[in-house]
């Protein structure tokens, strides 16, 4: 079925008269809007042709399959004991892998409580309007003030076909997490499976006042799945969010990421590595709104290309009138190891406010001739040489990874990657481009 | 036993002819000092013999002992080479950010070993090895954790060259202007190092413009290289008599 068809089997399971309310307003919208195409701005580089014409099916009820074994024992092979998990498995919380976290669901909510939560502002962007047309049930996670976590909070979002039909599975999870004045939390969501599924998250996160919190969104999906993570970061005083974006695999992996730099002295350090093989494609829209003044935003993006793979990466930094001192970077690097692989690098600066710092720069380049022949005349060879570069080149994300543990685990993943990358020899030369913006 | 023959070479780098029918013979135990002006194309000469991609060998060929037998050596790639024990430390050694100078020199060690039938050092066992050879050329340990040449000063660099070659104990090596952005104290730790290293099984070709260097590793052989080939061979004596003349009445 059509991503847009039949809410009527979706309304008639039973939930909260504010629920469905909120839920109809956005399947009307979505409904009259027309599907994102490449004339959009933001849809310019990225073609959703045949993930609109793919028909897709939803997964309704929250425990039937997690009274699947297989797929249990299947998903558990990936679960690491340093991580406190909670899973989705085919778009289903399991209630069974519920630890001692505050969580709870929104179906749980009293109506003042709701509104807390839901708002009834209707957003234009698609992907979002289609997550809240689909919602079922929303996990709410309350950090409270002054907790730390020293496990890393991991979501996990598995997809595996054992039992379900020939269509695959559009699923749609929403995520609340507020973190209390002076918290500290590592969040992870990893993405993974083993056939088609289109998952397509929404995650709204608000830091109180002094809170940290560590993000890390991990992507290494199946080759003909979709995965679209809608987050917004809400960012109050002296409040500090670092945020990684690791894909590696995936046909489509999206990352629209929002930060909202509402209190003085707020930080955000943005991350991201993408390697993309064969004809799959990774694609970053950043959106970083500085509204108050004193505060810092980094970008840091890496991305290694091969093959016919493509990358977008499209951000926007937006400083508003007033708010001064500001100070943002924001920085694009890409190695192409394919003359058929393409980045799309598109800086967006808004600049409102005096001064303030803001720079951006994108580069696109292949492997240093010279450091690979530096290498080889050591005696490790060209295709060795090639991959040691390459991870010194992702590699560089990771080092900002504050989380030891997680670390580790994430250089372990990227490696294992790298080390099935396929080197091309007609790599074309590109001349790299540098720009770079500042206003006293 | 003669380790490097060069008979004839010519070689250009896009359309520039830098090697113009050099003629060079190597043995075993022999230590060659090649000096020029600068601009004269020595570094060309050691990136050839190392394999450099940027250069086309147009005519002549370049023999190597490999297990008593001379072989073309251009035959072989870069990494080929290097395995069979040429060595080349370079006048600008390049940098490689994200990669350790430990886990660089550790797989470079383990490919070699790898080449001739032996067994590849675990990481402990190699961390070990290397710290004797880094105490020849007085390094600190912190420069195995750091990026390969990453905000290394000019000495640091070079020293980190003749470490890869304590690590790798080649049979011939190229020293292309070590000396160059040494002070007096790292040229003469470089000096013992290399001296050390020196043995009757290995042979070392040193590229200099100066003097200084030999004052420290002391030549069998003197060369005097200009416009794409040798114009004359001597003893340590005439790289005195260079540094009192210059170059120019080679002209």
């Amino acid at each position: 079925m059509n991503l847009t068809d039949d809410f009527q089997n979706l309304n008639s399971l039973p939930t909260t008269k504010s629920f469905q309310a909120w839920r109809s307003l956005a399947q009307k919208k979505v409904t009259e809007l027309p599907f994102p195409t490449r004339k959009q701005e933001e849809w310019k580089y990225t073609n959703l042709d045949e993930l609109k014409a793919t028909s897709w099916q939803s997964n309704f009820g929250t425990t039937a399959i997690g009274q699947k074994d297989n797929l249990q024992a299947e998903y558990s092979k990936f679960l690491l004991s340093q991580f406190e998990t909670i899973s989705f498995i085919n778009g289903s919380y399991q209630k069974a892998t519920l630890q001692s976290l505050p969580v709870r669901f929104t179906s749980e909510l009293s109506e003042t409580e709701f509104h807390t939560y839901f708002s009834s502002f209707l957003t234009e962007d698609y992907f979002e309007l289609l997550n809240r047309a689909w919602s079922q049930e929303g996990l709410i996670i309350e950090i409270p003030a002054g907790k730390s976590y020293d496990k890393p909070l991991c979501i996990d979002f598995y997809y595996s076909s054992s039992d379900l039909k020939k269509e695959p599975l559009a699923a749609h999870p929403r995520i609340f997490i507020n973190v209390g004045a002076s918290a500290n939390l590592k969040l992870i969501f990893r993405t993974f499976g083993k056939e088609s599924y289109f998952n397509n998250l929404v995650a709204r996160v608000n830091l109180a006042k002094d809170s940290h919190v560590e993000f890390v969104n991990f992507q290494a999906n199946f080759n003909s799945s979709y995965s679209f993570t809608n987050i917004d970061f809400s960012l109050a005083e002296n409040s500090t969010l670092k945020s990684f974006n690791i894909s590696l695999s995936g046909k489509l992996n999206r990352e629209r990421l929002n930060i909202r730099h509402q209190g003085h002295g707020a930080s955000s350090f943005c991350y991201g590595a993408y390697l993309t093989q064969e004809q799959a494609q990774s694609d970053h829209y950043t959106n970083i709104e500085h509204l108050v003044g004193q505060g810092k935003s980094v970008q840091l993006y890496k991305g290694l290309l091969s093959d016919e793979s493509r990358a977008v990466f499209n951000g926007r930094v937006f400083i508003a009138p007033g708010a001064i001192k500001t100070d943002s970077t924001q920085l694009n690097n890409n190695l192409l190891l394919s003359s058929k692989a393409e980045i799309d690098s598109k800086p967006q600066l808004e600049i409102l406010a005096d001064d303030v710092k803001a720079t951006h720069g994108t580069t696109v380049g292949q492997l240093d001739e010279e450091e690979i022949f530096y290498l080889q005349s050591r005696g490790i060879s060209k295709t060795a040489a090639i991959q040691l570069l390459a991870r010194g080149f992702v590699f560089e994300i990771l080092s900002h990874v504050e989380d030891k543990m997680l670390q580790t685990w994430l250089k372990s993943q990227l490696a294992e990657t790298l080390n099935d990358l396929k080197i091309s020899d007609d790599q074309q030369s590109h001349s790299p481009v540098q720009k770079s913006l500042e206003k006293k | 036993m003669t380790m490097l023959e060069i008979k004839n070479l010519h070689a250009k780098i896009e359309e520039k002819e830098v090697l113009k029918g050099l003629n060079f013979k190597v043995n075993a135990g022999e230590v060659h000092a090649i000096m020029g002006p600068n601009g004269s194309g020595k570094s060309s000469f050691s990136k050839i013999i190392a394999g450099h991609p940027a250069y086309t060998v147009t005519a002549g060929e370049v023999l190597y002992e490999i297990n008593f037998k001379m072989k073309n050596l251009l035959e072989l790639s870069v990494d080929e080479r290097a395995k069979e024990g040429v060595f080349l430390a370079m006048q600008y050694p390049i940098e490689v950010p994200g990669v350790s100078n430990f886990h660089f020199l550790q797989m470079s060690y383990n490919a070699v070993l790898k080449h001739h039938g032996s067994e590849e050092f675990s990481e402990n066992d190699f961390r070990i090895f290397v710290k004797e050879k880094m105490k020849l050329l007085q390094m600190r340990e912190d420069f195995l954790d750091r990026d390969v040449n990453v905000g290394f000063s000019g000495g640091e660099k070079k020293r980190n060259e003749i470490l890869q070659m304590a690590v790798l104990s080649p049979r011939l090596c190229i020293l292309d202007e070590t000396d160059s952005g040494l002070d007096i104290d790292s040229l003469k730790i470089v000096g013992e190092g290399v001296n050390k290293l020196r043995s009757k099984n290995n042979a070392i070709i040193l590229i200099t413009h100066y003097q200084r260097l030999l004052d420290f590793i002391r030549p069998d052989f003197v060369h005097i290289y200009a416009d794409g080939k040798i114009q004359q061979t001597g003893g340590p004596e005439l790289a005195l008599k260079l540094e009192k003349q210059g170059y120019d009445w080679l002209k």
